[in-house]
């Protein structure tokens, strides 16, 4: 199998506990130190790709401030109505998608401008590199993509190409892993030292599962006995599915959930959080193509 | 209360067995006795012949001797008291005994609060809980201290100071700095390196390097003085940014303390503008006078003259500044009036008055507030 732990940043090898659990042989594609050698290689390259995430970087400050109002005017009317079908509301919620619609196309704009002008897969060092990704995913049976930071883990997979040479291979993901196969990636946290976070959008995921937000470790992060927030959350991410995942649950091979009831749980735009135990309508048409044998899970 | 009122009924209606009916009383209870969650009530009674019991404590707007009130004729005594919610009281017991008096801790209360000049029983209200943020957790990767000495031009002597240096740091990466004034106190009173570990760990705060410096004329170092704002910004930050992995910037640099340290850090940031973009100042020592002169003895002179021009004239401070005082404090009415300041000359500021005195304790259960909104980590970033 192989595993991508470069959501574990420095830690990325500290894998043993997860060899040991799996108990099959286990290839780490090293993508966080694949990326330092590249800074140490290629230092031009990694300069272009660090101008480039500084402009992400400067946008997503003006993604924040309007955010911040788009907010402000859907938890307004929908605290004086809470009514899902309110035109008013709707129509607040079509601009705070056409926010979030702007930033993932300002975000879209730069990662296509820096493929273009830099071409990285070009570049001998990456080459070869991922000359040995492939190789090894030639080898494996599965590949895990485990969590942690999820921006660095998108941006290590994203800049190897593992966003296309991911498709069609069997995937254990989980938590941040989870996340980033799918469309797009939500960063969310209620309970911050400092009250609620705003949840933005961090980028877009892979899209191997499209038309899903995955929201690991749901019921730490989120406010779930608030339907208030919960009917915002879910009227902002439709039509996409809003998937909570808990510890220990998941979604398997055809849809199939597994895991103690509640473990995998639905956002609804009306405010309640059901849980699901089948969730075969997930278009997982971006992976295995023998059967979806996907899994994620927190 | 109630309980000691029924006690002193049933020893009203039985005064031979008070000795067997104050045993039962002291083998059921912990104490001091928390009656509808936040009300306090004080017991002594130790069973020698005793003539007074005083309350003794740091809470400023309440008399700071307090004497008890005797059950019946016997040699126990109790003392009720009305706490703000949450509140945390340190305190010894006076007990008098002929003319001398003896301080000494609560014998039934096993908390204790330490500090330099020893510990003293706390007696921490309903609502307030230690935070679990502060105790060893033993998931945590725990950072390193290494111990360094350097000469100071200002100063013209050697100084020492420790350095944590976090779990997380390999070589080629370069880390934000925080100066701690009286850095071994916060050390040994207020578990700042555990903290420290639990904090990064758990990726509230952002992995940083944290040098803690103490005074060798403390008080006098840290009033204002200009030397100390030198010493800061020219010998020892000068010296880490050359031996250390230490970002540029004054946004990657803090500076905190508490109490005289608190000043020295504001000085030292108000002295060095653009040096320092990080403050975290806890029940600083900002005396000031309208009218008048200040009655706080000739150690605070500086101080006075500091605030004093500070209010007059207040410069821009280019730093997010964190502020906390306690309520029990009688320096709250001086860091109160220094918000207002803040707000129209800093960057940001965060400003949390809590129930509690002039203490560690109440310093370390600000340090989570305080950190992680002077150096976040990348919590918001984690799903693992």
């Amino acid at each position: 199998m192989a595993l991508i732990s470069a959501g574990w940043r420095y830690d990325e090898e500290r894998d043993e506990p997860l060899r040991d659990a799996i108990g099959l042989p286990v290839i780490n594609l090293k993508l966080y130190g694949a990326f330092r050698d590249i800074e140490r290689d290629a230092p031009e390259l990694v300069t272009a790709h660090a101008r480039k995430q500084a402009a992400l970087k400067a946008v997503k400050t003006v993604y924040r401030d309007a955010i911040v109002s788009g907010l402000a005017g859907v938890q307004k009317l929908w605290a004086d109505r809470r009514d899902p079908s309110c035109p008013w509301f709707q129509q607040a919620i079509r601009h705070l998608q056409e926010v979030d619609a702007l930033f993932l196309a300002e975000a879209d704009r730069l990662h296509e401008e820096f493929a273009a002008t830099e071409r990285p897969f070009q570049h001998p060092k990456v080459r070869s590199i991922r000359d040995n990704i492939e190789n090894a995913l030639a080898t494996c049976s599965a590949v895990l993509v485990a969590g942690g930071h999820v921006g660095v883990l998108r941006n290590r997979m994203a800049f190897f190409g593992l966003d296309q040479a991911l498709r069609g291979k069997r995937i254990f993901a989980w938590s941040g892993g989870a996340m980033v196969l799918a469309d797009r990636i939500l960063l969310y946290h209620d309970y911050t030292t400092h009250g609620v976070g705003l949840a933005e959008y961090l980028d877009r995921g892979f899209g191997l599962i499209p038309g899903v937000v995955f929201l690991p470790h749901a019921e730490q992060r989120l406010d779930l006995k608030s339907k208030d927030n919960i009917a915002i959350l879910a009227s902002r991410l439709a039509p996409m599915r809003a998937i909570g995942l808990q510890n220990g649950g998941g979604i398997g091979p055809e849809g199939r959930v597994f895991g103690r009831e509640g473990a995998v749980t639905e956002l609804g735009v009306d405010g309640v959080v059901r849980p699901i135990l089948d969730a075969a309508g997930l278009d997982a048409s971006g992976l295995d193509a023998s059967g979806g044998r996907h899994a994620a899970r927190t | 209360m109630q309980r000691v009122l029924d006690l002193a009924a049933r020893i009203e209606r039985n005064p031979r067995e008070a000795n067997r009916l104050l045993n039962e009383f002291v083998s059921r209870w912990e104490f001091p006795l928390m009656d509808d969650g936040d009300n306090a009530t004080f017991f002594y009674w130790d069973g020698q012949p005793t003539d007074a019991v005083f309350l003794q404590h740091w809470v400023f707007g309440l008399p700071s001797r307090q004497e008890f009130r005797r059950i019946g004729n016997t040699d126990a005594f109790y003392l009720p008291l009305d706490l703000p919610r949450g509140a945390r009281v340190e305190y010894k017991f006076e007990v008098m005994r002929g003319p001398n008096g003896r301080w000494m801790h609560d014998p039934r209360n096993p908390r204790r609060a330490f500090d330099p000049f020893g510990s003293n029983s706390v007696c921490p209200a309903g609502s307030y809980e230690e935070p679990e943020w502060c105790r060893h957790d033993p998931g945590a990767r725990q950072g390193t201290m290494q111990t360094h000495r350097f000469y100071s031009q200002s100063w013209g002597d050697e100084r020492e100071y420790q350095l944590y240096v976090p779990a997380e740091a390999r070589p080629g990466k370069e880390y934000p700095l925080l100066i701690v004034h009286d850095g071994t106190d916060f050390l040994h009173y207020a578990q700042m390196r555990t903290l420290l570990d639990n904090l990064i760990h758990r990726h509230e705060v952002a992995p940083l390097l944290v040098c803690f410096t103490s005074g060798v004329r403390r008080n006098w170092e840290y009033a204002a003085n200009s030397a100390q704002a030198d010493f800061l910004k020219h010998d020892l930050l000068a010296h880490l940014a050359a031996t250390q992995p230490v970002l540029e910037g004054p946004q990657f640099r803090g500076i905190m303390g508490a109490s005289f340290g608190g000043v020295s850090a504001l000085h030292a940031a108000i002295r060095h503008p653009g040096t320092w973009g990080r403050l975290l100042l806890q029940s600083g020592s900002f005396a000031f006078t309208d009218i008048g002169e200040h009655t706080r003895g000739p150690m605070w002179d500086p101080i006075v003259s500091f605030v004093n021009n500070l209010r007059e004239n207040p410069p821009p401070i280019d730093a997010q500044v964190y502020l906390s005082c306690g309520t029990f404090e009688s320096l709250i009415y001086y860091n109160r009036s220094l918000v207002p300041v803040f707000q129209r000359v800093a960057q940001g500021v965060r400003f949390t008055e809590v129930p509690d005195g002039h203490n560690w304790i109440n310093w370390r259960d600000r340090l989570r507030e305080a950190l992680t909104w002077l150096f976040p980590g990348p919590l918001w970033m984690y799903y693992e």
